[in-house]
């Protein structure tokens, strides 16, 4: 059977010619904010991991097994790289939107949500360390960014939930006065 | 085809003796054989018939509890079953009651806190059920932080007696169980206030209901909080909420084996010694990771016996699909929670000699381990409960589109298991009380202190800071010290991590609160320790059976490895160890995942649940499942008519296009 490529690069990637993104080795705290820093992360995470994948399903058929069972095999690097994808066309989708609202106080407040699902996202990421996309400082670097991210998105969660527009009936008690909603009215 | 077992041939696959594993995970040939007995007692019962509890109404649901546990305690003194007897009754019985809050907690309470003439009084007339009580002490506006309580009972010196007040809305006593319907009585948990002085949380006994006709006592207010989660669950068990207005009750029904009040009303702490109390503390939550094993099993039962039975894909050339407990996905998924139910159950046996441990010693005035245990074991309640609460409802979703269904016995296992992860101290609560046994424990390092016990391997702590794992080849992974060295050097190095952090802060308490998340995840990284190094010991000791010790031993590294996997990052960020190893655990894993698939259907069987407790049609143990999903879904009150109630108000007009002189 011929052994053409599984999955053709140019599906995945935007850019296929560009090279591979080079990370900075410090991580500040406006780099990781910055949403070129983010794309270059997700985008070098799943070419990464794609190479791998690939790389493994053909050492597999190489030594003689079915393409189905080097799929099952390779399950673990399959997963890997279906998450990577994912979270790269979330996060693209994202700065979409955010890029054609204007100026102002609702572009910022997207930008902390955007950030903290970019950061939330490659903190819980074993494959970043595993791989040798980040170093152990540049983790330690993201988890505090995160905890900043939290602080700073704290004043605004309210109005953040509120501008769902959900209609109160569609709510449960217990997300106004919960003591006040199960107070026995006899008493 | 009735009775025909057609998982026998996974059942022959087994190498090793399905009966001596099931002595292993009893603990005991007698725990086994009382468990065993009792259990085909309760299922040949007509009475404690289940599979029909989702079909009732609320009302229906509590009456038919009532009338359950009426005829067990029938039974009970009708077989003159024993206390150990009479506890696997109620265990297989398998629904929430009031009974369980009566004997888990009230009776309990008096024991540990009344002197010996209020347990004379009191502890007769519950063992006989001449009164019926619950232990009230959550209130609306406070759960976890029982100090914060604000009921109060408040000494009257010229009536000799407490007054019993519910001042605020939120003072209302929420959630105990027991309490909506059924209590007579309970140790309720207030503010003693004497001599115009607030001397905090005491239990007092209180009288709530009539011993005549059940009429509430004047001036409280009591009644079930509402519909719980999950169909059946907890809404066999009524929950309720209780108000007080200034209710009287004797001085002597103060709780005073720690402390009392005399009849002038002066606060007299008693010399029995306040830690005592640990010793209760730590047997609860001994019970807690017992069960956390025993609902992981059943959910792990019911997922493997289905993932045995169900095929999907796989097929060649028209042939036979595969079944879905050989896609590596499903093993990776599964077998770490099979794992984990047997890791849990150990860990819950080396609970037990914790226990008689902490007892020997209060007995003898040393207090001196008590610290290590209250964070050991409130680590241990707040690592497997959550991790028993996600895999169960994994499980759920290891069984498809079916495990959705009612009858696939794991929406109601789930529902009802839950709520261990807030009962008995929040989850996340926990973990912070063992953080900061952790932080201080760290400070003492380099004082010459000796730590021991769960924390002794921070001892080595100059070697675990700076060792590098020797692993060169897959194998390596299963020699316990290699395992062992990795676990505690990440633990011991997130632990340094943040009480390098702290320090950092010039308020301790504000940094403390900034690094909450860190602290939690360190604290579980111990948690985890503890439970992999008991599961190593387990392996240590003599067990008999024919494969038995093997297949245990590859369950244990599946835990072990399957945590280094989940937890990469740790052990990565910490320089435990490299990409390279960690490459190679992935490796021994999946191999490990192979040599356990043959064994899969007997570990569970292993667990010796009969069908009725199972209550799972996918989890059959004679694996016809497609035939008896069908029996039950004909069995739901919708199939009482081919035509709906409701079709000639509300589908007919839409029909006929009659929807403008239709009656809606």
């Amino acid at each position: 059977m011929t052994k053409e490529p599984i999955y053709s690069p140019r599906m995945l990637h935007r850019d296929p010619d560009s090279p591979r993104p080079v990370l900075p080795t410090q991580l500040t705290s406006s780099t990781l904010r910055c949403s070129q820093f983010q794309t270059n992360v997700f985008c070098l995470r799943e070419r990464d991991l794609l190479e791998r994948f690939t790389s493994e399903v053909a050492q597999l058929q190489g030594r003689g097994e079915s393409r189905e069972f080097s799929f099952l095999l390779s399950h673990q690097l399959a997963e890997d790289l279906g998450k990577a994808f994912t979270e790269k066309a979330m996060l693209q989708t994202i700065l979409d939107a955010e890029a054609k609202l204007p100026t102002g106080s609702v572009k910022d407040v997207l930008g902390l949500v955007r950030s903290m699902y970019a950061l939330i996202s490659l903190e819980e990421d074993p494959s970043l360390l595993r791989y040798g996309y980040l170093s152990q400082d540049n983790v330690g670097d993201v988890r505090r960014e995160v905890s900043k991210l939290c602080g700073e998105l704290r004043p605004h969660a309210l109005a953040l939930v509120t501008s769902f527009g959900i209609p109160d009936s569609f709510l449960s008690p217990i997300a106004f006065n919960w003591v006040e909603a199960n107070t026995w009215s006899s008493v | 085809m009735e009775g025909i077992d057609h998982l026998a041939d996974e059942r022959n696959k087994a190498e090793f003796d399905v009966e001596d594993m099931k002595i292993v995970w009893a603990g005991s040939r007698h725990a086994f054989e009382v468990s065993d007995r009792i259990a085909r007692l309760v299922a040949s019962d007509p009475v404690f018939e289940k599979s029909n509890r989702a079909r009732l109404s609320r009302k229906e649901l509590f009456k038919s509890t009532l009338r359950k546990c009426a005829h067990a305690f029938k039974r009970i003194i009708e077989l003159r079953l024993n206390e150990e007897e009479a506890g696997r009754l109620r265990h297989f019985i398998d629904q929430p009651a009031y009974v369980d809050l009566h004997w888990g907690m009230f009776v309990p309470a008096i024991k540990g806190q009344g002197t010996e003439e209020q347990q004379k009084k009191w502890l007769s007339l519950a063992n006989k059920m001449q009164i019926i009580g619950c232990y009230a002490q959550t209130e609306l506006g406070h759960g976890s932080n029982v100090q914060g309580l604000e009921t109060t009972a408040t000494f009257d010196p010229k009536t000799d007696e407490f007054v019993i007040h519910t001042p605020t809305q939120t003072a209302s006593k929420w959630w105990p169980g027991g309490l909506g319907k059924v209590s007579t009585h309970a140790v309720v948990y207030a503010r003693l206030i004497t001599n115009g002085k607030d001397y905090g949380i005491h239990g007092f006994i209180v009288q709530l209901r009539s011993l005549e006709d059940h009429s509430p006592l004047p001036n409280i207010t009591v009644g079930d909080i509402g519909t719980k989660m999950g169909n059946g669950a907890y809404n066999s068990m009524d929950n309720g909420f209780l108000m007080f207005d200034h209710v009287r009750i004797p001085r002597d029904q103060m709780l005073m084996r720690l402390s009392k009040v005399t009849r002038e009303g002066e606060y007299v702490p008693s010399d029995v010694p306040k830690q005592l109390v640990y010793g209760t503390m730590v047997y609860v939550r001994q019970t807690i990771v017992a069960d956390a094993s025993n609902a992981l099993s059943r959910a792990v039962c019911i997922a493997t016996r289905y993932s045995a039975v169900r095929r999907q894909f796989g097929a060649h050339n028209g042939g036979i699909e595969t079944q879905v407990i050989d896609y590596k996905t499903q093993q990776n998924r599964l077998f770490p929670l099979l794992a984990s139910a047997y890791a849990f159950r150990f860990v819950g046996e080396w609970l037990k000699w914790l226990y008689t441990d902490v007892t020997e010693r209060l007995a003898a005035s040393d207090f001196a381990t008590l610290p290590e245990a209250h964070a050991c074991t409130a680590g241990l309640k707040s690592l497997t409960t959550t991790a028993t609460a996600d895999g169960i409802e994994e499980c759920r979703k290891l069984c498809g589109g079916h495990g959705y269904l009612w009858c696939s016995g794991l929406p109601e296992l789930f529902a009802v298991y839950v709520p261990a992860c807030t009962y008995e101290g929040d989850n996340v609560v926990l973990q912070l009380q063992v953080a900061r046994f952790l932080m201080k424990t760290v400070a003492q390092l380099g004082s010459g202190k000796v730590p021991v016990g769960t924390t002794a391997y921070m001892g080595r702590a100059a070697h675990l800071l700076q060792c590098r794992s020797g692993v060169q080849k897959a194998e390596d992974w299963l020699n316990p010290d290699v395992v062992l060295e990795a676990f505690e050097a990440r633990a011991l190095r997130m632990a340094v991590t943040c009480a390098k952090n702290l320090s950092k802060f010039e308020n301790q308490e504000q940094g403390f609160q900034e690094l909450l998340a860190d602290l939690v995840e360190a604290a579980i990284a111990h948690c985890q320790l503890i439970v992999v190094s008991k599961f190593i010991a387990k392996l240590e000791q003599d067990i008999g059976g024919k494969g038995v010790k093997k297949q245990l031993n590859n369950l244990c590294y599946i835990y072990a490895l399957y945590l280094l996997h989940k937890h990469l990052g740790d052990f990565l960020s910490t320089n435990c160890i490299t990409p390279k190893q960690a490459s190679l655990a992935n490796d021994q894993l999946r191999s490990l995942y192979t040599q356990v698939r043959p064994n899969a259907v007997a570990l569970v069987d292993a667990f010796n649940y009969t069908d009725h407790y199972l209550n799972s049609v996918l989890g059959r143990y004679d694996g016809n499942v497609y035939p008896k999903l069908f029996e039950e879904a004909l069995k739901d009150p919708l199939n009482d008519s081919v035509v709906p109630d409701g079709y000639q108000e509300y589908l007919r007009p839409v029909l006929q296009q009659q929807l403008r002189t239709a009656r809606l």
